[in-house]
């Protein structure tokens, strides 16, 4: 899913093919990473990263199922787990109204390896993301961090191309504002 | 955002392959247990819409039966062997006078009554109430009493009534009449002549001839 070489049109569409169907838990072992590495990316909270991943396979099993080709397999868990991401964070979103979201705490997020400036960046840029709306947030994340095209991410988040550039654009300028003030 | 993306690029999870082993372990468990969740829901779902359809069934079997009292009561004629008089909550009866009579209750409210004749003959026994209509409806023929003793009988598509007490007034499709104590009709009325006096009590009333003069007592 990053592609931030170069573009390319993900076509995500369940195709039915050849042979044997796959092996779900093969299928798991195989994609496993990649889904972890997207969520936590998309989420930015590591302790929830087990649960959303298992939660993730799970949804996409019936249509796992129906799939031969590994690219398109990947394509369709990508999609579930934007699903996932956004009802998680929606939930969150919700707590936090309420004054009930405790785990606030992403400093795990970051590598401590990371050069301290990175650190820092990545460490105020997702505190942005935890107040954005969570469209404009994923929005962002998949084009930005995860380096998707404005179509992927349409695609992805379900909705039309305008929508999702209009969103990506917003939640980019208000980055861009906070990071300029020292936010 | 094209250092954020490069910093962003070294966010991973860092999964080792037992982490994967436990993750895969996990989605497998979970599987199964919706799937179990599924069907104990569907099992549940199935056993919840027979027990509803049970019931009701079973509600519009009984409420016939639970519409009308059953009681032996003084009447003028004795009922039929096997035949349950039909006893509505003011007193008023209709006695089945044939073994294959079939009476049945549609409307029992204060303020109305409704009978059903479905077929053969039943003599009617009405308390009057000024306020209350009684219909006795007999396929396309109504008869509506105020309060009075009276017969119905069903032959084919034709209705007889014959009336011992009081008045009723019998409606058919285009025309209606009322009949009065010692009269009887059948109906609809083949020819247009009014109801002729009944020869004798429990007998079938005769058909009324063409010219025969009114004769009411």
């Amino acid at each position: 899913m990053r592609k931030a070489q170069h573009s390319q049109k993900v076509v995500l569409r369940l195709v039915p093919g050849d042979g044997p169907p796959p092996v779900l838990d093969d299928v798991y072992r195989r994609h496993c990473r990649y889904v972890a590495g997207v969520i936590l990316r998309l989420h930015g909270r590591p302790g929830d990263v087990d649960d959303l991943v298992q939660d993730v396979f799970v949804e996409a099993a019936p249509g796992i199922a129906r799939l031969r080709d590994p690219e398109v397999i990947k394509g369709w868990l990508a999609t579930v787990a934007v699903r996932a991401v956004r009802r998680r964070l929606r939930m969150r979103r919700a707590w936090r109204l309420l004054g009930l979201d405790t785990d606030a705490d992403d400093t795990a997020l970051v590598d401590p390896r990371l050069a301290t400036a990175d650190r820092s960046l990545l460490r105020a840029v997702y505190e942005l993301l935890e107040e954005m709306p969570v469209q404009e947030r994923l929005a962002f994340t998949l084009h930005v961090i995860e380096g998707e095209t404005l179509e992927a991410v349409a695609k992805l988040c379900g909705c039309p191309l305008a929508t999702a550039r209009r969103r990506s654009a917003r939640a980019q300028r208000r980055i861009e504002q906070r990071l300029s003030h020292g936010g | 955002m094209a250092r954020i993306a490069g910093a962003a690029a070294q966010i991973t999870p860092g999964l080792s392959d037992r982490d994967v082993e436990r993750l895969v372990a996990g989605a497998r468990r979970r599987r199964r247990r919706r799937d179990r969740m599924r069907r104990t829901v569907l099992v549940g779902a199935a056993a919840a819409w027979l027990a509803v359809t049970g019931a009701m069934i079973e509600f519009h079997r009984a409420r016939p039966a639970t519409a009308a009292k059953t009681v032996a009561t003084s009447v003028e004629a004795p009922p039929t062997p096997g035949q349950r008089i039909l006893l509505l909550s003011d007193g008023s009866t209709a006695v089945p006078l044939d073994p294959d009579t079939q009476i049945e209750l549609l409307e029992q409210r204060p303020e109305r009554v409704a009978v059903s004749l479905m077929r053969g003959r039943a003599q009617f026994q009405v308390t009057p109430q000024p306020r209350r209509t009684f219909l006795v409806h007999a396929g396309e023929v109504r008869v509506t009493v105020v309060g009075t003793a009276f017969t119905v009988e069903r032959v084919a598509d034709r209705v007889g009534v014959t009336v011992q007490r009081g008045t009723v007034r019998v409606d058919w499709d285009g025309g209606s009449g009322l009949v009065h104590a010692g009269q009887s009709g059948w109906y609809p009325p083949l020819v247009t002549i009014p109801p002729v006096p009944r020869a004798r009590q429990h007998k079938p009333p005769q058909m009324a001839r063409a010219h025969a003069p009114d004769r009411r007592p």
